[in-house]
């Protein structure tokens, strides 16, 4: 498979307040923005248990997105975001010894005004994805 | 349950009728116009008016103001209202009627509209009793047709009389009804809001003369339909919002020259300053520190207005600026017309004596309205003197809840409410999106653009709403479950081990500790976050519409369509 034919899947976990209501923008706005991202809405990027995300790339996802509302005030949760950044800057190191490339996980603060910004992540990620080419879970034989 | 108090964001909290702003302008950012003035109409009753007239004071409050400018709330509003006038309505249906009790209202302004729209949603047979030919009291001819059309109110009223209020115009207070003639044929509570009718007088020599028209009568004549011969030079005399309404009527209706006479300076005068600007837009001229010391006639009809200068003292106790006449400043104003401004006042003599209060209006508790006699409530502009419409919808609806308790023999208390925002941190939310700033164009255009046009117009509501910081928690728009996920936290009894870490992590603190040490979830104050779902080491927690399991069969379907 070479590089050009490659769509890579990538997960989005969005959470209920900023960033899906932001992905919404971005469909209302009519931007476009590749369609590789599956989105997920979660209540809180808190809500994401790092198990999710190992199941998404266990389950063969070349990427994924976890976004939330912006630091540090913006979280309905007060610091469901904060948690969410704790979490995934444990996960990259986890990823790591699991022979995932941690750049493959992805966390971006969109607020629900940013339709734009949404778009432009979600087109910047699926670039650099097809950069490091498929999940190497699915090179090796995986699901 | 510890110290769970109800707090609602500022713009809730400022509106007299506590509408919910934060959750029809979330319906808004959602593209749910129709249920945005639902939502809306559960505490208000006149969208389109307040959309248009209202003065906003919930955009004074918006907690956006400290980042740049405040939500368009009022437009918003319009907005929404206009849309579902334009698209129809869903027929109103009758509320049935689940108490005898009968209520009686008297005067048909937005007091009396509002106090029998929420008894008539609570089920009592109201009937509302009016001296004019049509109903809307102040709205309906004391506001000009340039800033609030007539079937704007029209179409707003038809939807308080589909719940089956029923209406007696050209009845007159104190001489057809009297409070107790009223008791005689069953009426068990009575609401007066009657507003303040009559206008204030200047009392200077002259005002008798043919040309002197106080404003509210001048308003009201045009709404009646009447034809005033205006002449080519008008003064308004007053600084108020009913002064700048009568002199952009007059200029409207083609006076060459219009001036407002105001004994202050600008900064004190209590109209709106947009109001102010409009007018100056409008061609009217502004005098300040003059007052009007009599006004000169030539054959019964008005030539001129002499006035005198003024200088402000310094500021007394209560802080306000007293005028002081200049002695010998005496000069003419040549005018065809004059119009005093000057305030209104309540028409007392058709009032039981025992309710007048020392002030010349109606004396009722500020909280609950109850007057002097038991069953009688008071209410709107004839107890606080001239106020807004938004004011006499809150004191309407505070009246209905009174009445409605005094019915049924409950205590007549209201709850304490407290207004709050929950944004803490203002220099972080600068990079928000800034206003949006509207299309210049106008819609004089094809059918096709102006469908474009119209979609324009929505979009940009959705943008202006998604500048809201949303500073309350759920706004409780209780739009449904399929326009947001109602969801929360259930503990799994058998697993909890008691290790105490959601009780930590609960931004709410929604879990408590119960006797044998086992979590448990406060329902009203969970929000479904599922924080505690996350962080729980035993997997005691779950929730019910974004579980885990959900979560993950989610993920697996989006992996399903795989693009290899």
């Amino acid at each position: 498979m070479s590089e050009e034919d490659f769509e890579p899947v990538i997960v989005g976990f969005l959470c209920n307040w900023c960033s899906y209501a932001g992905a919404d923008l971005a469909g209302v706005s009519r931007i476009q923005y590749p369609p590789n991202i599956r989105v997920i809405r979660v209540m809180c990027s808190g809500r994401v248990d790092p198990v999710f995300i190992l199941e998404a790339f266990k389950s063969g996802a070349d990427g994924v997105l976890v976004a939330g509302c912006h630091l540090p005030s913006d979280c309905h949760y007060l610091a469901g975001n904060f948690k969410a950044l704790r979490r995934v800057i444990l996960l990259k190191r986890v990823l790591k010894e699991f022979g995932i490339e941690p750049e493959r996980l992805w966390l971006e603060w969109i607020s629900a005004s940013e339709g734009d910004k949404f778009a432009k992540v979600v087109s910047e990620m699926v670039k650099e994805i097809k950069k490091l080419g498929p999940n190497p879970l699915k090179r090796l034989g995986g699901k | 349950m510890r110290g769970y108090v109800k707090k609602f964001p500022p713009c809730r909290g400022a509106c007299p009728a506590h509408v919910n702003v934060q959750a029809y302008v979330c319906l808004i950012q959602m593209g749910k116009f129709r249920e945005a003035v639902e939502v809306i109409r559960r505490d208000l009753p006149f969208p389109a008016i307040c959309g248009r007239v209202c003065f906003s004071p919930c955009e004074d409050a918006c907690s956006r103001i400290n980042i740049d400018q405040s939500v368009a709330i009022r437009s918003l509003k319009r907005l929404v209202a206009d849309i579902e006038r334009e698209q129809g309505r869903v027929a109103v249906k009758p509320v049935p009627k689940k108490y005898d009790e009968k209520v009686a209202i008297i005067g048909a302004g937005p007091a009396g509209l509002a106090a029998a729209y929420e008894l008539a949603k609570l089920g009592y047979p109201v009937t509302v009793f009016e001296r004019m030919p049509e109903l809307g009291g102040m709205m309906r001819y004391c506001i000009p047709d340039y800033r609030l059309e007539k079937f704007v109110v029209k179409n707003e009223i038809d939807y308080i009389l589909g719940l089956g209020v029923e209406v007696k115009t050209g009845v007159e207070f104190g001489k057809d009804i009297t409070v107790d003639s009223l008791k005689r044929d069953g009426y068990k509570a009575i609401f007066i809001a009657i507003g303040a009718q009559l206008s204030a007088k200047l009392n200077i020599p002259g005002e008798d003369l043919e040309g002197v028209i106080h404003a509210v009568d001048f308003l009201r004549s045009l709404a009646l339909g009447k034809r005033l011969n205006i002449g080519e030079t008008v003064a308004v005399i007053g600084g108020g919002n009913t002064a700048i309404d009568a002199a952009r009527t007059a200029k409207r209706l083609g006076a060459k020259r219009v001036m407002i006479l105001y004994r202050r300076s600008r900064e004190e005068m209590p109209a709106h300053p947009w109001e102010v600007e409009m007018a100056e837009k409008d061609g009217v001229k502004f005098y300040f520190l003059v007052a009007p010391k009599r006004i000169i006639g030539e054959g019964g009809r008005v030539r001129a207005v002499e006035c005198l200068r003024m200088r402000l003292s310094e500021p007394d106790e209560t802080g306000r600026r007293r005028p002081i006449p200049i002695p010998f400043t005496e000069h003419q104003y040549e005018v065809d017309m004059v119009i005093p401004a000057i305030g209104q006042v309540v028409e007392i003599s058709c009032l039981p004596p025992e309710i007048i209060g020392k002030n010349g209006l109606i004396e009722a508790d500020p909280v609950t309205l109850e007057t002097k006699i038991p069953g009688v409530f008071a209410g709107g502009d004839a107890v606080t003197g001239p106020a807004s419409i938004i004011e006499a919808v809150g004191a309407g609806k505070r009246a209905a809840l009174s009445i409605h308790r005094y019915l049924r023999g409950e205590a007549i208390e209201e709850e304490r409410i407290e207004e709050t925002t929950w944004v803490k941190d203002w220099s972080l939310l600068e990079k928000k999106e800034r206003r949006y700033e509207s299309p210049v164009e106008k819609p004089h255009l094809s059918f096709e653009e102006v469908r474009a046009y119209l979609e324009r117009v929505q979009r940009a509501a959705r943008f202006e709403a998604f500048r809201c910081l949303g500073c309350g928690p759920c706004a409780e728009c209780l739009a449904g479950v399929d326009l947001c996920v109602k969801d929360k936290a259930i503990v799994d009894e058998s697993k909890c081990v008691g290790c105490n870490l959601c009780v930590e992590i609960c931004p709410f603190g929604a879990i408590v500790k119960n006797e044998s040490g086992v979590a448990q979830v406060n329902e009203e104050i969970c929000k479904g976050c599922g924080t505690c779902a996350a962080r729980c080491p035993k997997e005691a927690i779950t929730l019910e519409n974004i579980s885990t399991d959900k979560i993950l069969s989610a993920l697996s379907n989006a992996l399903v369509v795989r693009v290899v």
